[in-house]
C-alpha cells in the first residue's frame, strides 16, 4: 500500500519513474496503472528511479517485465537507477532487468541512453 | 408550559405503551416543544416590538398635542384675564373722570362710587379719597369707600376716629409714585373676611398734574380664580396665577395658595429647576419649561403667559403621564389581548403539532420493526400527501432496497461460499501434484528427499518436484510470481513443463531452457517462475544444479557446517525466450545436506517490517541437528520470527539429504 510513484514529465524520448517504499503483492497493481499511459506513449526509454525503495517482490518484478515487454516491443529499453543493495541482490537473481542495465545512478543511467542514442543515430546515418 | 408538561406526559405513556420509555424523546428536546417555545418566543418578540412602536410614535403625537392645547389655553386664559384687569383699568379712569367733572358734591361722589362697584359684577368695592382743596381750592377733603355686601351695600370713611388713610402703604405708594398699581391679594375688616386685590389710581386735577387724591377698585380673588379656571381640580391641565409679586393665587396645592411665592418655591433645593419660569416670570414674559416633577416622579411642562401689563401672572402645567395614562392603559390592554392571542395560538399550535408529531412516533415505531429484522410489516401514512407522507415513502423505499441488498448479500455469501469450496478443492489438487517425501536407495547409500510448502492462500505459487531417472534423482523447486489464483495456474502450466523437460533433457541447464521457452511462449500476462533445478547421481553423490533466478540453495555439512551455494543464476522462467543456464557441480558426502527454498522463507516478515533473511536461514540450518526434521525446523524458525504477522508469501522448503545405510555399515 505505501509505495509512492512520481512520475516525471517526459524528457524527449526518455522518462522517469521514481518509486519509493514496498512495491509488493499490494502495490504492483497501482503502479501498473500508472505505468499504463506512460507505456502506452511514444517514449523508447524509462527510467526507474529505485532510491527510495525498500523492497520488491515477485508481483513488483512482474511489473516491471511487463514494462521491458511493453517497450521492446517497439525497440524501447527499460533502465534502472540507483537501487539499494537488497534490491539490486533481486534483480541479480531474477534478472528482471539485464545487469548491464542497472546503474548506481540516474546520471549513469542517462548518460548511457544518451550513449545508445548516438549509437542509433549514427546507425541511421550510417544507412 | 402546562400544555407542553401534559403533551410529554402523554407521550411517556405512549411510549411505555410501547415499552421504549428508555429511548423516548426527553420533553425539552422534542420538535413540538420547540417550535412551540420558539413560536411563542417570536410572537410575543413581535407584540412588544408593534407595541413598542405604536407606543412611542402615540406618545410623542400626545405630548405635541398637549403642548399644543396647553398653550392654546394659556392664550385663552391671558385674554379672559386681560379683558377683566383691562376694564377694570378703563372703570377706574371712567370713575377718575366723573369725579373731576362733577367736583366737590359727596352725594353725587358717593352715587358715581356706588354706580362703579354696581355696574361691573367683576368689581366688589370702590374707593375714593380727595385732599383738601382737591379738585377745588376751598374743597375740604373727602373720602369714601363703597363695598357691595349681599343685596346692600357696605360704606366706610377713610380716615376716622383710630384710622387714618395718610397711614396706609398704599396711599404713599399711589400718590407719591403718581402710577396706577394692582396690589397684592389681602384681606381684612373692610374686605369682609374675602381676599380683594385693588386697582389703584391717583387722581389729578389736570392731566399731568400732581396727585391730589386717588380712586381705587377692589376685585374679589375669588372673582379671577373663577376666569382662569379653578373649579375644575381633576383637569388634566393644573392652572396657577401669580400676583404682582408673583404670590401664588391660586395654585393646584391650595396649602401654597395665599401663603407662598414662586420666588420662594424656586429657592427650595427641589425646585431649583423652576428659576427659568421666574426669570421669565420677572421679565413679564412667555416661559416653557420642562421638568421632572420630584412631587409625583414624572416629566411635566409648565408654561407662563404675562397678563398684559397688570403685572399679573398666568401659569398652566400639565404632567406627562396624565397625557400618557390613557395610552398606557391602551397600550396595556393591546399587550394583554396580544398574550391572549399568543395563548390561543400556542393552543393551536399544540393540536397541529400533535398531528405531525403523532405520524412521526409511528414511523419511529416501524423502523424499530426494521431493527428487529420485521421488513414485511407495512408502514402507515404513505398514502398522505404531505412531508409525513414524502418521509413515509421515502422509509418504504429504504425498507425494499435493504431487503434487495439482503437478497443481494445472502447471494454474494452463497456464491463466496461455492468458491470457498471450489478453492478448497483447488487446493487439495494443488497438493495432489507435489510429490511425497521419499528416499531412494542405492549402492550402499540412501538419499532422502523431504518437502514442506504452505501457501499463503488458499491455492499458490510455490512448487517442487522429483523424479528419478537413470540412478539419479532429480529434483526442481520454483515460486512463480505473485500468489493466488494465477499463480496456481502458472504454478500447474510449470510443474508439467518442467517434469516433461527435465525427463528428456541431458543436464539441469537445458531442463530450465526448454522449460523456459514453453512457458514464455504466449506469456502475456507475463507470470514467471524462478526455479532451482537440480539432480543429484546416487552413487557418487555428485550433484548438478542451474538456477533460473531462484534463491542459492544451501549445503549443510555432516559437521554441522552450512553455506550458500553461490551459484550464478540466469533469467525466471517464462521471460526469456532464448535464454542459457550455467550448469554448477559439487559433491554430497554422507550426512551432508542440500537445502532449498523460495522467499517466503527469506522474506517472511515480523510486524516491524524486517525479514527473515538468509543470515538467520543460515544459523538455523547449522543449528538443526535432526537431518530428517530440517525442513520442518527451518518453517518453525520462520513463522517463529514472523511472530502474529500475517504470512505474506507461499513459503517452500526442500532438503536432500544422504546418508550411508545400516546395510552398508554392517
Amino acid at each position: 500500500m505505501d509505495l509512492q510513484i512520481r512520475i516525471d514529465p517526459p524528457r524527449g524520448d526518455s522518462q522517469r519513474v521514481a518509486l519509493a517504499g514496498r512495491l509488493d503483492t499490494h502495490s504492483y497493481d497501482e503502479l501498473d496503472r500508472r505505468l499504463a499511459p506512460v507505456l502506452a506513449s511514444d517514449i523508447r526509454s524509462l527510467v526507474l528511479d529505485l532510491g527510495g525503495l525498500e523492497y520488491i517482490s515477485s508481483a513488483g518484478v512482474r511489473s516491471v517485465f511487463k514494462a521491458r515487454k511493453a517497450l521492446a516491443a517497439r525497440g524501447g529499453k527499460v533502465v534502472v537507477a540507483n537501487p539499494q543493495p537488497q534490491i539490486a541482490k533481486v534483480f541479480d537473481i531474477v534478472k528482471a532487468v539485464p545487469m548491464n542495465e542497472v546503474f548506481a545512478s540516474v546520471a549513469e543511467a542517462d548518460a548511457y541512453l544518451d550513449a545508445m542514442q548516438q549509437k542509433v543515430l549514427r546507425g541511421e546515418d550510417d544507412d | 408550559m402546562a400544555q407542553h408538561s401534559e403533551g410529554s406526559a402523554a407521550d411517556a405513556q405512549t411510549d411505555a405503551a410501547h415499552g421504549i420509555a428508555d429511548d423516548g424523546v426527553r420533553w425539552h428536546r422534542s420538535l413540538r416543544t420547540r417550535l412551540l417555545l420558539w413560536t411563542s418566543l417570536g410572537a410575543a418578540a413581535l407584540l412588544l416590538a408593534g407595541t413598542w412602536l405604536i407606543y412611542a410614535n402615540a406618545r410623542e403625537l400626545l405630548v405635541a398635542q398637549s403642548r399644543h392645547e396647553i398653550r392654546s389655553l394659556a392664550e385663552q386664559g391671558a385674554r379672559t384675564l386681560q379683558a377683566t384687569l383691562g376694564s377694570v383699568t378703563v372703570s377706574a379712569q371712567t370713575l377718575a373722570a366723573s369725579v373731576r367733572g362733577i367736583g366737590y358734591a359727596p352725594r353725587e361722589l358717593d352715587a358715581v362710587l356706588r354706580a362703579a362697584v354696581e355696574g361691573d359684577p367683576d368689581i366688589a368695592g370702590a374707593m375714593l379719597i380727595l385732599e383738601p382743596g382737591a379738585l377745588a381750592d376751598a374743597d375740604p377733603e373727602h373720602s369714601w369707600y363703597v363695598r357691595r355686601d349681599g343685596d346692600s351695600y357696605y360704606v366706610q370713611p377713610m380716615r376716622y376716629e383710630g384710622y387714618d388713610y395718610h397711614d396706609q402703604p398704599w396711599w404713599p405708594r399711589t400718590v407719591g409714585g403718581g402710577k396706577a398699581w394692582w396690589s397684592e391679594p389681602y384681606r381684612n375688616n373692610a374686605t369682609g373676611g374675602q381676599y380683594f386685590v385693588t386697582y389703584n389710581l391717583p387722581l389729578r386735577r389736570t392731566p399731568g398734574g400732581a396727585p391730589v387724591g386717588m380712586v381705587s377698585l377692589d376685585v374679589p380673588v375669588q372673582r379671577l380664580r373663577d376666569l382662569v379656571g379653578a373649579s375644575a381640580t381633576d383637569d388634566a391641565i393644573q392652572r396657577m396665577l401669580l400676583s404682582p409679586e408673583r404670590q401664588y393665587v391660586l395654585h393646584p396645592q391650595a396649602a401654597l395658595e395665599m401663603a407662598a411665592s414662586l420666588d420662594g418655591q424656586a429657592r427650595q433645593p427641589a425646585y431649583r429647576v423652576l428659576q427659568p419660569l421666574l426669570d421669565a416670570v420677572r421679565a413679564r414674559r412667555d416661559g416653557e419649561l420642562e421638568y421632572f416633577d420630584p412631587r409625583n416622579g414624572g416629566n411635566r411642562m409648565t408654561l407662563v403667559r404675562p397678563v398684559g401689563d397688570s403685572g399679573w401672572t398666568l401659569g398652566l402645567s400639565v404632567s406627562e403621564s396624565y397625557v400618557l395614562a390613557g395610552l398606557k392603559r391602551t397600550a396595556r390592554q393591546v399587550l394583554i389581548g396580544g398574550l391572549v392571542a399568543i395563548a390561543l395560538m400556542l393552543l393551536l399550535l399544540q393540536l397541529v403539532a400533535r398531528r405531525i408529531t403523532g405520524p412521526l412516533a409511528s414511523l419511529t415505531d416501524s423502523a424499530r420493526h426494521f431493527d428487529a429484522g420485521e421488513f414485511d410489516r407495512p408502514l402507515p401514512h404513505t398514502a398522505r400527501r404531505d412531508e409525513v407522507g414524502l418521509m413515509a415513502r421515502a422509509f418504504d423505499h429504504a425498507r425494499g432496497s435493504i431487503k434487495a441488498q439482503m437478497a443481494q448479500i445472502e447471494q454474494m455469501a452463497m456464491a463466496r461460499q461455492k468458491l470457498d469450496s471450489e478453492l478448497s478443492i483447488a487446493r487439495e489438487i494443488q497438493l495432489a501434484m507435489l510429490p511425497h517425501d521419499r528416499a531412494v536407495t542405492h549402492g550402499g547409500r540412501s538419499l532422502r528427499a523431504q518437502a514442506l510448502l504452505e501457501p499463503a492462500k488458499a491455492v499458490g505459487g510455490d512448487f517442487y518436484c522429483l523424479f528419478e531417472r537413470d540412478d539419479a534423482l532429480w529434483f526442481a523447486i520454483g515460486d512463480v510470481s505473485d500468489k493466488g489464483v494465477p499463480a496456481a495456474l502458472f504454478m500447474a502450466r510449470s510443474i508439467t513443463v518442467l517434469e516433461i523437460a527435465a525427463g528428456r533433457a541431458a543436464t539441469p541447464a537445458q531442463a530450465l531452457r526448454e522449460a523456459g521457452m514453453r512457458l514464455a511462449a504466449n506469456n502475456d500476462a507475463c507470470m514467471f517462475a524462478t526455479v532451482l533445478c537440480g539432480c543429484v547421481l546416487l552413487d557418487s553423490g555428485e550433484w548438478s544444479m542451474a538456477s533460473a533466478g531462484h534463491e542459492p540453495p544451501l549445503l549443510r555439512r555432516a559437521d554441522g557446517s552450512a553455506e550458500f551455494v553461490a551459484l550464478a543464476s540466469g533469467p525466471p522462467l517464462g521471460i526469456e525466450t532464448d535464454a542459457v543456464y550455467e550448469v554448477w557441480h559439487g559433491l554430497l558426502q554422507p550426512g551432508d545436506a542440500l537445502v532449498a527454498y523460495t522467499d517466503g522463507i527469506t522474506e517472511a516478515f515480523d510486524a516491524q517490517q524486517q525479514a527473515f533473511g538468509s543470515e538467520r536461514l543460515l544459523q538455523h540450518v547449522r543449528e538443526c541437528t535432526d537431518p530428517a526434521r530440517l525442513c520442518a525446523c527451518v518453517v518453525a524458525a520462520a513463522h517463529a520470527f514472523a511472530g502474529g504477522a500475517p504470512q505474506s508469501d507461499d513459503l517452500t522448503v526442500l532438503a536432500l539429504s544422504l546418508s550411508a545405510t545400516t546395510a552398508e555399515v554392517a
